[in-house]
């Protein structure tokens, strides 16, 4: 692939070109793609992050105005720190919950594809179906969930009447939907470990849980943290699950970045406040996300990939 | 020996409250989809009640546009996904076999952009889509599945293109195939598992898609799950019977694929995750 | 990989992309699921008379719906509406969106109406919705469906719970409410009451609520009244039916008439031309729902009036500034403005907003009937105002914060009430 040596300069550039010309072919489509879907946008939002844009209203020029009044906005606020509450509640039981059946999955079972396939399915229901399923389960009067609850004797959840029940209801769901994504990959992660070095451990008379503790935990906390990092981005920008199950209510009382951006924008029409929130929540994101993005690039081009 | 016992009876018990709790919400919604309207909200709650396709056949008479919607969500999803794929697959094989500094920087922006949030472009973009007449087609939510995709499946399939050894594709152009031939005819074939799970991860992506149907299409191509959720928020009444059904028929594509690719998935993301 | 799949595909996008560009004459209506049920006969209506075909015949295109809920059709309005061009044609606006920003979005109704005038229009149109329409001068929208809600009760719980009578007062809503709470032997339970809690709908919930004792959210004169006594009256009523369980605990996110229809709610707050609705089939008060006038405080009581201003609602339809079609697009305002169509809409569950027509559907549905002697004194929750849709949001945050989140009643309105006059000074 190396080019001989050229002499005058129009012919390097059209050795270049040559050189190059099928690489950037080959990444074009979607260089394009993302430039135009994404970046261009994203750079127009922050633009109109700057202005008090309301359709029907008119623009002007505010400068920071965006930004200094959602900060003073208890409403934003209470939505901020929400959402940094939701993202550690979800991602921590999406963890608890997948990891416990990543190891129950690792173990010799009967019929193991048929429980890994169960237990992978809700990875593929979209977030509106989910929400269909558990309102009906979840109902506080008619649903399963409480007819269960008390003919077990105990007294029924009063699902969606105020800020926890209306919380816990949409973490339900939100952990459903996340939790086989990390059973799926701690899973895997659990089955490329030696089995001689699990049989050391047992051998040497350590119990699962030292198992556990010593020997597979530490295997499998680089895959534990990508996994980690992927829900938390997720998490920050939830959206679907809460607008469709409670809309943000009672109240605010569900309400997370995206809701908040989209009753701010779409609901009383300031583009420019809903454009100054999508520009934080991008900010969070990156910097949540800077140690992955960091990461990936490196690996992106070290030497010892790429088949060689 | 009942030490053992015990551990295994302990292991299938936790085994069985894992499957309930991950199978039991898609299976009682799936069985009361078949309910007679009047008894989906009785009490106490059955788990399978004189069974009908009376709920199915309600789609037709309360959201007839629901059928046109499924047909939507196909499309956009196939095209989607084979675009995607092909993209991810030019790109990954540059980011793999190709060394040149000015790579850093398309490299880079793909990280970057996975990590912006969708929402964020429907308020610049939509008078742009407006402006060359794309609005309420396909054509929308096909650039934007591409968008929040491509960079992922790239970086994903690009792992999977390092682990296949450069002499075979360099043996092949000593046959005097072009370095993409080779590519193409040598490493692609066996990237095959691969390429067919991440395939199938942009697809339920795109499938399940909310936000951008949403806002970008109205009448024609609209997609399914926004139908749904408006009928899941009917000023006419709610008719849950048929939302069941409408939800059972949009999950059974993704499920019974998922069900077919598992043992792929696993590996492929899993793998994606360890070498990230 | 496989040139010729990516080549299919690609033709498929193109030939969809194209094919999805329907006939040129249509027509795109946005409009909530009931607007099309009315109109084509679908849903509850199914069976009914079509009141659109006729004009599709007649002028050989299609009209087609892009269906959405209020709430979203309300953001959807300055979203399609600053399109210089859209695929939209025409759309509905209700009183919580038709405020003086919409001539902005819309194309004023004026010069076509002075070429081909509406008959009776418009004065055989309810006048409230007329003024709703009408801004600076000009006229938007096309009024199409009205009324006020009024009270719903079920007859077999009302007796079966030793009910006396239809509830007059506050007082005695609050006592039906409670007698009518109860548990079947099943262990189905059965609410005494409730009243559409999501945010969208709590203005309306609240000024039928406030206006039982004389109150209101915003009186006709413009001011913020939502923090006087008869305002904070009202919602400890319903923070009290709530919080001792009378209402479904999931009040904000339940569809009310639903449950009413299920026959788990003992009273309700619903649409006067419901009747027909809870007479369907799969409706489980068909026979046993009577409609009935909105309690009043027995001390504003007068001798020819015992009942309460409600709240009333309306919907309008009216052309977006975009559209292709505008000719076309007022030909069909103009045919769903004839008699003909408009008693087949109200046929399909519609309720009118051309006078005479409401006057004879009332001799034969009373629920009408009582909601067009309520549509008389009645009033839409709130004034038109630019920041319309914020204040409703307000509303229905802080109600819902104080109701079913326990925020304090006084405190939580004072601050809702300054909130709001600074809105409204604007």
């Amino acid at each position: 692939m190396e080019s001989g040596d050229l002499t005058h300069g129009r012919g390097k550039l059209a050795s270049w070109w040559r050189e190059n010309a099928l690489a950037i072919g080959l990444i074009f489509p979607a260089i394009a793609v993302l430039t135009v879907i994404i970046i261009l946008p994203a750079l127009n939002l922050f633009w109109i992050s700057f202005n008090n844009y309301s359709p029907g209203i008119g623009s002007d020029f505010v400068g920071l105005g965006n930004y200094t009044s959602l900060i003073r906005d208890t409403g934003f606020q209470a939505a901020a720190l929400r959402n940094v509450a939701y993202v550690v509640g979800v991602v921590l039981l999406q963890l608890l919950t997948g990891m416990g059946i990543a190891l129950l999955l690792d173990n010799a079972l009967p019929l193991r594809t048929l429980w890994t396939i169960c237990l992978i399915a809700p990875f593929a229901v979209s977030p509106i179906v989910a929400v269909v399923s558990w309102k009906y389960l979840l109902d506080p009067s008619f649903g399963l969930v409480n007819y269960l609850i008390t003919r077990l004797g105990l007294p029924p959840v009063p699902w969606f009447n105020g800020p926890a029940t209306s919380m816990a209801g949409v973490v339900i769901v939100a952990v459903w939907k996340g939790f086989s994504f990390i059973a799926i990959i701690l899973f895997a992660a659990l089955r490329a470990i030696p089995s001689e070095l699990k049989e050391a451990a047992r051998i040497d008379g350590a119990t699962p849980l030292q198992v556990f503790r010593y020997v597979k935990f530490p295997l499998i906390l680089p895959a534990l943290s990508i996994v980690a990092l992927f829900e938390i981005i997720h998490a920050v920008r939830e959206f679907d699950i809460i607008q469709t199950m409670t809309g943000g209510g009672p109240g605010t009382s569900t309400e997370l970045f995206s809701n908040y951006l989209y009753r701010q924008a779409f609901g009383n029409f300031y583009f420019g406040l809903g454009a100054s929130v999508g520009w934080i929540m991008l900010v969070v994101t990156v910097v949540l996300a800077s140690p992955v993005i960091w990461r990936t690039y490196q690996r992106m081009f070290s030497l010892e990939t790429a088949g060689r | 020996m009942s030490a053992y016992l015990r551990q295994r009876a302990v292991l299938f018990f936790l085994l069985a409250l894992a499957v309930i709790w991950a199978i039991f919400p898609i299976a009682f919604m799936l069985g009361s989809s078949f309910k007679p309207s009047g008894m989906i909200w009785a009490y106490p709650p059955a788990f399978v009640a004189s069974p009908t396709l009376d709920n199915y056949r309600q789609i037709s008479v309360l959201h007839p546009e629901f059928w046109g919607n499924i047909l939507n969500s196909l499309l956009v999803t196939s095209v989607t996904t084979v675009l995607t794929v092909a993209m991810a697959l030019g790109s990954a094989f540059v980011f793999s076999r190709v060394r040149r500094r000015w790579l850093h920087v398309p490299a880079f922006t793909m990280i970057l952009v996975r990590m912006f949030p969708p929402i964020i472009i429907i308020i610049p973009l939509f008078p742009v889509f407006n402006d060359l007449g794309i609005l309420d087609t396909p054509i929308p939510l096909v650039l934007g599945g591409i968008a929040f995709s491509v960079s992922a499946a790239t970086l994903l399939l690009k792992t999977f293109v390092d682990d296949v050894p450069i002499a075979l594709e360099e043996a092949a152009m000593i046959d005097g195939c072009s370095h993409l031939g080779a590519f193409i005819r040598i490493t692609v074939p066996v990237l095959k598992p691969a390429t067919a799970a991440i395939a199938l991860v942009v697809a339920i992506a795109t499938w399940n898609e909310y936000l951008f149907p949403l806002v970008f299409t109205s009448a024609d191509a609209r997609t399914a799950p926004v139908t749904i959720a408006i009928a899941l928020d009917n000023e006419d009444g709610v008719s849950w019977g048929a939302v069941m059904a409408m939800a059972a028929i949009h999950l059974l594509p993704p499920l019974t694929l998922v069900a077919l690719l598992h043992k792929q998935l696993v590996n492929v993301m899993s793998a994606g995750a360890v070498k990230g | 990989m496989n040139r010729g799949v990516l080549g299919i595909s690609v033709a498929a996008l193109l030939l969809f992309g194209s094919q999805s560009h329907a006939d040129d004459q249509d027509l795109l209506v946005l409009s909530s699921q009931l607007h099309q049920n009315n109109l084509r006969a679908m849903g509850f209506a199914k069976g009914g008379v079509d009141a659109v075909a006729p004009f599709e015949e007649k002028n050989h295109l299609k009209v087609n719906f892009n269906i959405m809920t209020s709430s979203q059709l309300q953001s959807a309005l300055p979203r399609v509406g600053m399109l210089s061009s859209s695929k939209e044609d025409l759309i509905y606006i209700s009183q919580s969106t038709a405020n003086p920003r919409i001539k902005a979005f819309l194309a004023p109704l004026d010069d076509y109406l002075a070429k081909t005038p509406i008959e009776g229009f418009p004065g055989n149109w309810v006048p409230a919705a007329v003024k709703a329409a009408t801004i600076d001068g000009k006229i938007y929208m096309l009024p199409v469906r009205c009324g006020t809600e009024i009270l719903w009760v079920n007859k077999e719980y009302m007796a079966g719970q030793g009910i006396a009578g239809i509830p007059k007062t506050p007082e005695e809503l609050y006592d039906a409410a409670k007698k009518g709470t109860f548990t079947k032997p099943s262990g189905e339970k059965v609410y005494g009451f409730s009243s559409p809690g999501d945010k969208y709908d709590i203005p309306m919930t609240m000024a039928i609520m406030a206006r039982m004792y004389g109150g209101d959210l915003v009186d006709e004169s413009g001011q913020v009244v939502i923090n006087k006594p008869e305002a904070v009256k009202a919602v400890e009523l319903l923070r009290r039916m709530y919080a001792e369980g009378l209402m479904p605990p999931n009040w904000t996110t339940v569809d009310s008439d639903q449950l009413f229809r299920d026959g788990h709610l003992t009273m309700e707050f619903g649409g006067a031309s419901y009747l027909s609705q809870l007479e369907a089939l799969g409706s489980a008060v068909a026979g046993k729902a009577e409609p009935a006038y909105v309690p009043l405080e027995k001390s504003l009581w007068t001798a020819d009036r015992q009942y309460s201003a409600s709240g009333m609602f309306y919907w309008g339809i009216g052309i977006l500034r975009g559209s292709q079609h505008k000719d076309m697009a007022f030909s069909l305002v103009q045919h769903v403005a004839e008699p003909w169509a408009q008693s087949a809409m109200a046929d399909n569950g519609n309720s009118p907003c051309t006078l005479d027509l409401l006057t004879k559907i009332g001799e034969k549905d009373a629920g009408v009937r009582i909601g067009t002697d309520t549509l008389k004194i009645s009033r839409p929750p709130l004034p038109g105002s630019p920041r319309m849709s914020e204040i409703a949001d307000k509303v229905g945050i802080a109600i819902q914060n104080i109701v079913a989140n326990g925020a304090p009643v006084q405190e939580t309105l004072d601050a809702l009430a300054s909130d709001l006059t600074s809105i409204l000074a604007e």
